[in-house]
């Protein structure tokens, strides 16, 4: 075989390996997905909680936050897929991966929210408190909808690394793109190259990403702050 | 008003409490019953061929799952739901109920024993080591590996080999612990290990696949020695320990299995020699638990 011969020889294995992996794509997508739906939940949950008065509130919440995050994710979903169901608590592979990525990044994404809420100026809470709204009515109608643009940039950061975590539940046997990888290589050998496709594949995800992650930033602003380049900030 | 509270508490937890240990007995006595009333049964295989596999299309193939799904069929379960999964985690999902039979064609050893209940053993298989091609530590048994203070030795967790490389002195430091199969190969092709503990069958496979560029089995190779016997690894399927009814019901079919051509064409085409399986047969799972 020539050299041209090879490289279309490489090129033909390359995309049987790409159909082969892109089928483990939904899993991660699935799992990835739910588990960001999850994380966002139990971010604001306990991002607001902490920032709360209520001692019992902020006690589990803290506690939640610190063990989740204090934890390597591995052991929380061999954890949570071998050891619970010895407690008698037994649930499926795909809900027991995106449980524990939900848990795990949820601690992560209260940070984000506790650090947005934090972030919205004292003057806006005594605004708030001189026209006479509750502690609700000013969370949700004047510190959330300013917090959320805070928050947009990290919540996308997120987004992309759950991605990653996503390649973890290989070891609970669903069928993702690491798994399929693994699969894959105990027929070809060919490490190389598998990994490399997967790389790729997890690269155009994280691509979808990001896009989706800059466009909420886009329009988390008001109309008159919109911009898409990095430089040109409008006035506060 | 307290008191009355914290009482009917207690008794409701008690109850939950006593609820969940005795629904836990009586899963335990009807997996079978169970898998027949929902048609399936859940079956876990590691990816090594030749014992467990599974095919790109998704259908499990090796001695373990045809052995099986052939004597199951005879039980009146027709359909196995088969889950992938690293050897090491093979008997801790089996504990977990995460699945309820284990066709990898595990060692029978008496530390697993211990946890897992075994069927009657089908295979046999001997020890070998998987090196790079031309042998250049020249590496042929254990004791090469406990004597050469630079080889590294790849072996895959959970297994039988790591305590016989224990038994021989090699040090954790000189040992790589793999969780996946293929990965042996992969740490003795870029030099990261000298040498991939891999059993005669599963070599054999590697080197007829075409797959095994750069890579021989260690030829000679001295089977190593462990308690003064030569070792000699003998593999079944593998049950929860509270399955009781359903490893002798299995084991009847087996035996019954064993008896019909069909059983040694299975072993055949998977590279299992008569005799070896021959040696298999005349092993009992009882004495295999009992040996030191």
């Amino acid at each position: 075989m020539n050299d041209k011969e090879r490289d279309g020889a490489k090129m033909q294995q390359s995309v049987a390996f790409f159909e082969y992996l892109i089928g483990g794509a939904k899993a991660t997508a699935l799992v990835g997905g739910v588990a960001y739906l999850l994380a966002i939940a139990l971010g604001f949950a306990a991002g607001i909680a902490r920032a709360e008065r209520i001692p019992i509130a902020r006690t589990i919440a803290f506690v939640y936050v610190e063990i989740f995050r204090g934890t390597s994710l591995i052991v929380q979903l061999f954890w949570i897929y071998y050891s619970l169901p010895l407690m008698g608590v037994s649930i499926s592979p795909l809900m027991a991966g995106c449980l524990g990525i939900g848990l795990n990044s949820g601690a992560y994404a209260s940070e984000i929210v506790r650090g947005a809420l934090l972030s919205i100026p004292a003057a806006q809470l005594e605004a708030a408190a001189a026209l006479d709204l509750n502690r609700y009515q000013t969370l949700r109608k004047i510190v959330i909808p300013q917090a959320v643009r805070e928050m947009a940039p990290p919540f996308g950061n997120l987004s992309i690394a759950i991605l990653k975590d996503t390649a973890l539940v290989s070891m609970i046997s669903i069928a993702d793109i690491a798994f399929k990888a693994q699969q894959l290589r105990t027929f070809t050998y060919n490490s190389a190259g598998i990994y490399s496709v997967s790389l790729v594949i997890y690269f155009g995800m994280a691509l979808v990403l990001l896009v989706t992650s800059r466009t909420v930033e886009y329009y988390a602003r008001p109309k008159y702050q919109r911009s898409w380049s990095l430089f040109r900030r409008a006035a506060q | 008003m307290k008191t009355n509270i914290t009482r009917r508490a207690t008794a409701g937890l008690l109850l939950a409490g006593l609820t969940g240990v005795t629904s836990t007995g009586a899963r335990a006595q009807s997996t079978l019953e169970k898998a027949k009333r929902a048609g399936f049964i859940r079956g876990a295989v590691h990816n090594e061929p030749p014992y467990a596999y599974m095919t790109l299309e998704g259908k499990a193939a090796g001695l373990g799952p045809e052995v099986v799904t052939a004597v199951l069929a005879r039980l009146g379960i027709t359909q196995i739901d088969w889950i992938v999964t690293p050897f090491n985690s093979l008997i801790p999902g089996l504990i977990a109920g995460r699945w309820d039979i284990v066709a990898s064609q595990q060692t029978i050893f008496p530390a697993r024993c211990q946890q897992v209940a075994f069927a009657e053993p089908t295979n046999t298989a001997l020890e070998g080591l998987l090196v790079k091609k031309g042998n250049p530590k020249n590496l042929h048994s254990y004791d090469d590996l406990k004597k050469d203070p630079d080889v590294r030795v790849a072996t895959a967790a959970g297994t039988t080999e790591f305590n016989f490389l224990h038994a021989y002195g090699v040090p954790d430091s000189r040992i790589l612990i793999i969780a996946n199969h293929a990965d042996g190969a992969e740490l003795v092709r870029s030099g990261r290990a000298d040498a991939y503990t891999l059993e005669q069958p599963s070599g054999n496979y590697l080197l007829s696949s075409g797959r095994a560029e750069g890579l021989e089995m260690a030829s000679p190779f001295t089977i190593p020695v462990v308690d003064g016997k030569r070792v000699i690894s003998y593999g079944a399927t593998t049950f929860r320990k509270d399955d009781t009814a359903f490893l002798e019901a299995y084991n009847k079919e087996l035996h019954a299995f064993e008896q019909t051509p069909e059983f040694w064409s299975i072993e055949r085409k998977n590279g299992f020699t008569d005799e070896s399986v021959k040696l298999a047969l005349a092993m009992t799972t009882a004495e295999r638990c009992a040996a030191k």
